[in-house]
């Protein structure tokens, strides 16, 4: 059965002063409609080329990419893909709420009302007090909720997110965690997330999904069968370190292998 | 809350940034007029900064009249000079072959020293502002352009990113990042062409010889009114610091953003 993401045989090659390096080999991975998945693997193993080439901003060199039966150029078209990256790329000179209602403003689709949908997200982020604050006025984890927020408001079918986290202290992004736990187990969508921390992972997704170095093959997968919701408490259970300890092996072996 | 700054001259502001430099020059100032009288300098060589105050004051509208001339050719030279180089500088962001035949032209005209194009364009236009607005507009391109044209180059990819993940055409692209991320490099070409500006209208008015601030060096100059030169150079002096302020003034207000006006 096709999945709500389907990716077959992806490989992506690039050309770069004349010196060929190859990042994906031979990718096959679906994801069903709802479904979190988590993408762990060395750092610079292509876990980036891997969520841009899904989210239609790399192309691949061979392989085939569905979203929701699309090509990831026809989703980008419809707005069902909802990006986040490590860094907020928010834009420095407009404020909070032009950030958020700017992939609404782009490419315009129906007359939704731009500013109530975008306020939602925002309160949803509780940065109500910010809207009319700058980037350069806000601290990293506040820019992050916003480009969540901005990622959030065209409603997409799909979440990519590319170590969202990654830059945000410790109690910062446990909070964050949180919160798009909460969000994602409202809304329901499809989310793929690289990371680089395997207790975020764990804590997450319901499969995780391990990648070799460069150039980066699917080496396992791990399943993570932990009831949700979820909350911090549960990193002191067994399972949840056991699971830690079965991914970490699948990692460790490719680095010895 | 509305972010909105307020520029107001305050005490410590003035005792921080207007002090120092009118204490500077009055210093250097008494240094000079100590000077040429003590070494009995004649005039003719160097006058003193009272004679030249002298001069100024009984010659004030004079050189407020020509000084507004000249001000008036400087502003328009760099109105119609950087709208050109804006626009030569978007057509070669959307064209390579444009890139490839416009840019060479430009670096020839800037390589061509203005001093040699000037007489050339009061030959050809006559003996009015046309030439001189020219030359001020001709000084002015270069740098407008080259700045521009980087800067519609310089777009953070992250953002481009979030563009293209919602299938943003690449007119939404340019008018919504292109072109607001090219501010703080054209502004920085602005910073260098608005006192070249003055430097191509005092020039051709120093070719056509009968107007603005050049006409009066022009005369003065063959008379060796060095009193006169030193008031004229008074004037532009004022005209380039009150156009440079202008500018970084506008800059402040539009850029407040960017990392250059942050933690001021």
């Amino acid at each position: 059965m096709e999945g709500h993401i389907s990716i077959s045989g992806l490989s992506h090659t690039y050309v770069d002063k004349d010196v060929q390096t190859t990042t994906l080999i031979d990718i096959n991975l679906q994801a069903s409609r709802g479904e979190f998945v988590s993408v762990v693997g060395p750092s610079g193993a292509g876990k980036t080329t891997l969520l841009k080439t899904i989210g239609g901003l790399v192309k691949p060199s061979i392989g085939q990419i569905f979203i929701n039966g699309n090509s990831p150029k026809k989703a980008q078209r419809f707005k069902n893909i909802g990006f986040m990256m490590q860094d907020p790329s928010l834009i420095p000179w407009l404020n909070v709420m032009k950030n958020v209602q700017l992939p609404l403003k782009l490419n315009p689709s129906t007359n939704q009302d731009q500013s109530s949908r975008a306020l939602e997200w925002i309160e949803s982020v509780e940065l109500t007090d910010y809207v009319n604050y700058f980037p350069h006025q806000l601290s990293g984890g506040m820019k992050q909720r916003v480009a969540f927020a901005r990622a959030m408001v065209i409603d997409p079918d799909i979440m990519l997110m590319d170590e969202p986290l990654g830059a945000l202290d410790e109690i910062t992004r446990s909070s964050m965690q949180q919160h798009l736990l909460n969000v994602w187990e409202k809304t329901g969508k499809t989310v793929i997330l690289v990371t680089h921390s395997i207790r975020e992972a764990v804590m997450m997704s319901d499969r995780i999904i391990v990648l070799s170095p460069r150039p980066a093959k699917i080496i396992g997968e791990v399943r993570v069968n932990i009831p949700r919701p979820r909350n911090e408490r549960l990193e002191h259970s067994d399972i949840f370190q056991q699971l830690i300890q079965e991914t970490k092996k699948i990692l460790e072996f490719t680095k010895t292998a | 809350m509305k972010y909105n700054k307020k520029y107001v001259v305050s005490e410590s502001y003035f005792l921080q940034h207007i002090a120092p430099p009118i204490l500077a020059m009055t210093v250097i100032g008494a240094i000079w007029e100590m000077y040429t009288r003590l070494a009995k300098i004649p005039t003719y060589i160097l006058p003193s900064p009272v004679t030249v105050i002298d001069h100024f004051y009984n010659n004030f509208s004079n050189l407020v009249t020509s000084g507004g001339i000249t001000l008036i050719e400087a502003v328009a030279g760099f109105i119609i000079g950087s709208t050109l180089a804006m626009a030569t500088a978007v057509l070669m962001g959307l064209s390579r072959i444009l890139e490839r035949s416009l840019y060479p032209v430009a670096l020839l005209v800037k390589v061509t020293p203005m001093v040699a194009i000037a007489p050339l364009l009061v030959i050809w236009f006559g003996f009015n502002m046309i030439p001189i607005i020219l030359v001020a507009a001709v000084i002015t391109f270069f740098p407008v352009m080259v700045n521009t044209y980087i800067g519609l180059r310089s777009i953070n990819t992250g953002i481009l990113d979030v563009f293209k993940s919602v299938h943003a055409s690449n007119w939404e692209i340019f008018i919504n990042l292109r072109i607001p991320s090219s501010l703080p490099y054209v502004f920085a070409g602005f910073r260098v062409a608005i006192p070249l500006s003055v430097i191509g209208a005092f020039v051709g008015e120093f070719f056509s010889g009968n107007r603005g601030l050049g006409g009066i060096m022009f005369v003065a100059y063959h008379n060796l009114d060095m009193p006169a030169l030193f008031s004229a150079i008074l004037i532009l002096a004022i005209i380039g610091i009150c156009l440079t302020v202008t500018i970084s003034y506008v800059e402040k207000r539009w850029l407040f953003w960017h990392e250059s006006f942050l933690n001021r």
